[in-house]
């Protein structure tokens, strides 16, 4: 029998909660620390790694989108506005009005800045390896594979 | 699944959507708030301790020789550039590294809390290890110690800490205490109102 798709779970494996810890030391501790280059782009790693999950988590939860679809959504979403945030002067700034209103409410103040730099786009390919990450997680779980599964068992057991 | 799974799912999920946010916050440079200086010892000369905030708080009693009237010599300097910070950037001073710290009885391993790791408007803060042998078995932990003025800094003005006592500041101790000894008490944090500041006789 067809279990229902997971509605959430693709942010909650260890590969995306370690790299949000990572993602929060780097910010919080090896970027003012050692300021370079790695610590420049780590934070981009982890946004591109992710975002696309949360987004994909959010949709499962609201509109109870399957697995594929919104894996799908979430790596579109992410890729989208991340590159439109490093290559359109007109989206960052937008964003970073946003922020400012939005920072006070949340304790973060009014002091926000997105830095407009094409290199940072070398990270987009993580969208591609979370979206097949969370894919291969939430695998065994969607609608297609599963009814696949059920008719071989079905077939191998008749008597069952 | 596990009502603590589900908890901890959400929790991941919430804190994405804020850390998503927060990773845009800018880094500002620190703001000067205190005299320039190179470098120099200072003799501060403890006022009464204020009541704790919170009265479930322990107060650290004298586990250290600390009270009304003790005297904390500490010497300051900068090194580095002006430090940036993201933590509560608009009262953040630029403050003083702290070279060398002594007063309280029991203290070593002195160091300076990094810039990025002070609190908004302090003048200096140290952190160091604290044993105090006249309890049995022996208390041991850490102390953290800053020196900050009473009132946030208007932009603008630059603060003289030798003008403390007529001026409102205040030093801060918090001590964690290791588990197993013989301190009184797990944690305190108390202040002390400061009733002079002068320099150290050359």
């Amino acid at each position: 029998m067809r279990r229902p798709d997971p509605r959430w779970g693709e942010l909650f494996g260890p590969l995306p909660v370690a790299l949000l810890a990572l993602w929060v030391l780097n910010d919080v501790y090896l970027k003012p620390a050692f300021h370079n280059f790695a610590t420049g782009k780590l934070s981009d790693v982890a946004v591109c790694f992710v975002m696309p999950l949360f987004v994909s988590e959010l949709l499962g939860l609201t509109l109870g989108l399957a697995p594929k679809r919104r894996l799908a959504a979430g790596a579109a979403v992410t890729a989208v506005l991340f590159t439109a945030l490093e290559v359109v002067p007109a989206a960052s700034a937008l964003a970073v009005g946003l922020l400012r209103s939005l920072g006070p409410y949340l304790g973060l103040g009014r002091s926000f800045a997105m830095t407009s730099d094409w290199t940072d786009l070398a990270c987009v390919p993580m969208v591609f390896a979370a979206y097949a990450y969370a894919n291969a997680r939430l695998g065994g779980s969607t609608g297609a594979q599963r009814t696949r599964v059920a008719r071989a068992k079905d077939v191998a057991s008749p008597l069952q | 699944m596990t009502l603590a799974k589900k908890f901890l799912q959400g929790a991941t999920l919430a804190f994405t959507g804020f850390w998503l946010l927060a990773t845009s916050r800018a880094a500002v440079p620190a703001r000067d708030c205190f005299v320039p200086f190179k470098e120099r010892e200072l003799v501060v000369t403890l006022g009464r301790m204020q009541p704790p905030a919170d009265p479930k708080l322990s107060n650290c009693a004298e586990l250290d020789g600390l009270r009304e009237g003790a005297v904390v010599r500490v010497t300051l300097s900068r090194s580095g550039p002006r430090p940036e910070l993201r933590e509560n950037p608009e009262e953040a001073c630029w403050g003083y590294d702290t070279k060398a710290l002594s007063g309280p009885d029991g203290l070593s391993e002195v160091h300076s809390v990094p810039p990025q790791g002070r609190a908004g408007r302090v003048l200096f803060e140290a952190e160091a290890k604290l044993a105090n042998a006249a309890s049995a078995p022996p208390c041991r932990g850490s102390l953290r110690f800053t020196m900050a003025p009473a009132a946030a800094v208007p932009p603008g003005r630059l603060l003289d800490p030798l003008r403390a006592g007529p001026e409102p500041w205040l030093l801060r101790r918090i001590l964690h205490a290791s588990e197993g000894t013989g301190c009184p008490v797990p944690y305190c944090d108390d202040t002390f109102e400061v009733r002079s500041v002068t320099l150290a006789a050359p």
